[in-house]
């Protein structure tokens, strides 16, 4: 299984699903989405020199957006877009990576946050590899 | 500690559409005996037209797990506007009962006191046209939009952002010069929500909002150049200086990354929070705790601080605005506050004996003319509502109702509410035709990108004018005035 994503239809937000090979590379796919829904293209080849990063959570959900989140903050404060993740070290409540970013001139779709609403992280049971779904507020 | 002992497990799942009785010309009832967790019943105020667009999402099965939140003191509303958000749907109000009654960041959003302010001029149409290119061209360098522009020359020290989070709009008017005395009237809470505590924000929130006070942000955010092209309300229209062809500005935005970030925070702090109080819910995004709770207690102070922050926001723009008119038009340029009214925020507020904490997520609050927070200048016609239609496309204001009190906690819709997705709105329309469609209205359209233009067309809103329609038929609020926008600077 390659790492993918796709977005899902929602009246006012954006929907994305993410599928991966293994949990880290889970992580990894959705920082991806997140920076095509900020560019709306694929985003840029990173050009700033990697950011470690490492949030934690109470569970395997609340990383997902606890994650999502940390790159939407650190992409307004910074005014580059993290869109290169390499996930070292992740668990059911800590992550740890190494974020490349690109310097872009403006983001099409400004992320408010990402929300917990009908947030998943789920095995896929017959095809191996893993799931997640998140809404994102923009 | 007041723990909220009563709960009735996972819900059973919404299966097919929820059956809606009408009650009234505009108002409908989805009855508590639909779903067993339901513990108060859900209001919509629409007419069979919009309910059909309503039903094409999953706003309604939202609004049913709102009438689940634990101790609500009143039915579960939606507005005419309602759409399918997450957690709460946008053009939802539901409100607790202080002060052991929950209190839920999802149920404000994370742009907390997303609002409309309306300044008004002594200009008409004709005046303005020939210098309408000059007029959009200055109203853009002056008011920074979109993501990642703010501006480092415009950051405010820590000392001043503790003073803006604490004090609020009138912070700005008595010490740094931005607007006017008589504007503090003219805010909705005169512009400063008390209860706020700088001490209750993090360091993130600050760090984001620092740099963000007089900018647009991006989205449906816009500032409008807008002539009054009819009036429903003579006496309404005169209170708010309103006539035809008169040249007015609205300013659609809310507090930017600092709202966002403190929502971020505490939805957080209310998830690991919410097993404490025993309480279960059918969607994590509604997390919330008592009002009473240590957590309750500092997220509502650290979303006024956001709400004070939204207020100044919108004031600082307000006074760009005011600035650029007078390079423009010198003394005949000058702008008077109409109002400011919040569309995202939870207050508490006096019903009868009980003091409730309302919170309004995409509603405006509509307070009639005999409640004492109405402005001493519409005593006589009830509180100044804007609803911002979609972009180039007119927007109302309307005068909120004594009746909205009683029919919706004095509340009432916020704008046209999305009907189509970005995706399917981006895959219908193209940005460039409709930047010329407008060109050739004679709308003058700042936005960078065409494609985000296209996400934001009209054609993925609600009819604004039905929505406007049904608040005024449902009592919600009276309509007053239509804008027409000659001059978009879009977010």
């Amino acid at each position: 299984m390659r790492s993918s994503h796709q977005f899902e239809e929602h009246t006012s937000e954006v929907k994305v699903r993410v599928f991966a090979p293994t949990l880290p590379s889970l992580f990894e796919e959705a920082c991806r989405a997140l920076a095509e829904v900020m560019t709306g293209t694929a985003p840029p080849r990173a050009s700033e020199p990697a950011q470690p990063i490492e949030v934690h959570a109470d569970d395997r959900e609340a990383l997902l957006a606890a994650w999502l989140n940390e790159l939407i903050y650190r992409t307004e404060m910074d005014g580059v877009l993290y869109s290169a993740p390499q996930v070292e070290h992740v668990s059911d409540t800590a992550l740890v990576a190494k974020v490349g970013a690109a310097a872009v001139p403006a983001l099409k779709t400004p992320v408010k946050a990402a929300t917990m609403h009908e947030l998943s992280v789920a095995p896929l049971e017959r095809e191996g590899g893993w799931t997640a779904s998140v809404v994102l507020d923009v | 500690m007041e723990t909220i002992p009563e709960t009735s497990g996972y819900p059973a799942s919404v299966s097919g559409k929820p059956e809606l009785v009408r009650i009234g010309e505009c108002l409908y009832e989805i009855p508590r005996s639909y779903r067993s967790d339901m513990r108060v019943p859900a209001r919509v105020f629409t007419d069979e037209a919009m309910l059909a667009q309503i039903r094409r999402d999953h706003s309604l099965a939202q609004l049913v797990n709102v009438s689940t939140l634990p101790g609500l003191a009143a039915p579960a509303y939606g507005m005419p506007d309602m759409h399918e958000g997450y957690g709460f749907p946008v053009g939802g109000v539901a409100a607790t009962e202080a002060p052991d009654g929950l209190v839920s960041p999802g149920g404000i959003g994370f742009d907390i006191n997303c609002g409309v302010r309306l300044l008004v001029s002594s200009l008409d149409r004709v005046s303005i046209a020939p210098h309408l290119e000059r007029l959009m061209h200055e109203l853009s360098r002056s008011v920074p939009a979109g993501f990642g522009r703010a501006s480092r020359q415009l950051a405010a020290t820590p000392e001043q952002m503790d003073r803006i989070l604490a004090e609020g709009v009138p912070y700005l008017v008595h010490q740094l010069g931005l607007g006017r005395e008589e504007d503090l009237e003219h805010v909705e809470s005169g512009g400063c929500l008390s209860w706020a505590d700088p001490g209750e924000v993090s360091y993130k929130a600050r760090e984001r909002g620092h740099v963000q006070l007089g900018t647009l942000g991006g989205g449906n955010h816009f500032v409008e150049v807008q002539v009054v092209d009819r009036i429903y309300d003579e006496a309404a229209a005169e209170a708010m200086g309103l006539s035809l062809e008169r040249v007015t500005v609205l300013i659609h935005t809310g507090s930017r990354g600092f709202g966002h970030q403190v929502c971020t925070d505490y939805l957080r702090v209310m998830d690991g929070a919410m097993a404490h109080y025993g309480i279960v819910l059918p969607d994590r995004q509604l997390a919330c705790a008592p009002l009473s709770s240590p957590q309750g207690r500092s997220y509502f102070k650290a979303m006024a601080a956001a709400a004070n922050f939204g207020f100044c926001n919108r004031q600082t723009i307000g006074e760009r605005a005011r600035q650029v008119f007078a390079r423009c038009f010198g003394q005949s340029g000058a702008l008077e506050l109409v109002y400011d009214v919040a569309h995202n925020t939870a207050k508490l507020e006096r019903y009868g004996e009980r003091i409730l904490c309302v919170h309004r997520k995409g509603a405006t609050r509509a307070f009639g003319p005999s409640h004492p927070e109405t402005p001493k200048a519409y005593r006589a016609v009830g509180q100044p509502v804007f609803i911002p239609g979609s972009m180039g496309t007119h927007s109302f204001v309307l005068a909120g109702t004594d009746e909205s009190a009683e029919l919706a906690l004095g509340s009432c819709c916020h704008g046209a509410g999305r009907a189509m997705s970005r995706t399917a709105a981006k895959h219908m329309v193209d940005g460039h035709a409709l930047r010329v469609k407008l060109a050739q209205e004679g709308v003058v359209v700042k936005c960078q990108s065409s494609q985000e233009l296209a996400e934001e067309a009209p054609v993925a809103y609600k009819d604004v004018e039905k929505v406007v329609e049904v608040t005024h038929r449902a009592g919600l609020a009276r309509m007053v005035a239509r804008l027409r926008p000659i001059g978009v600077l879009k977010g």
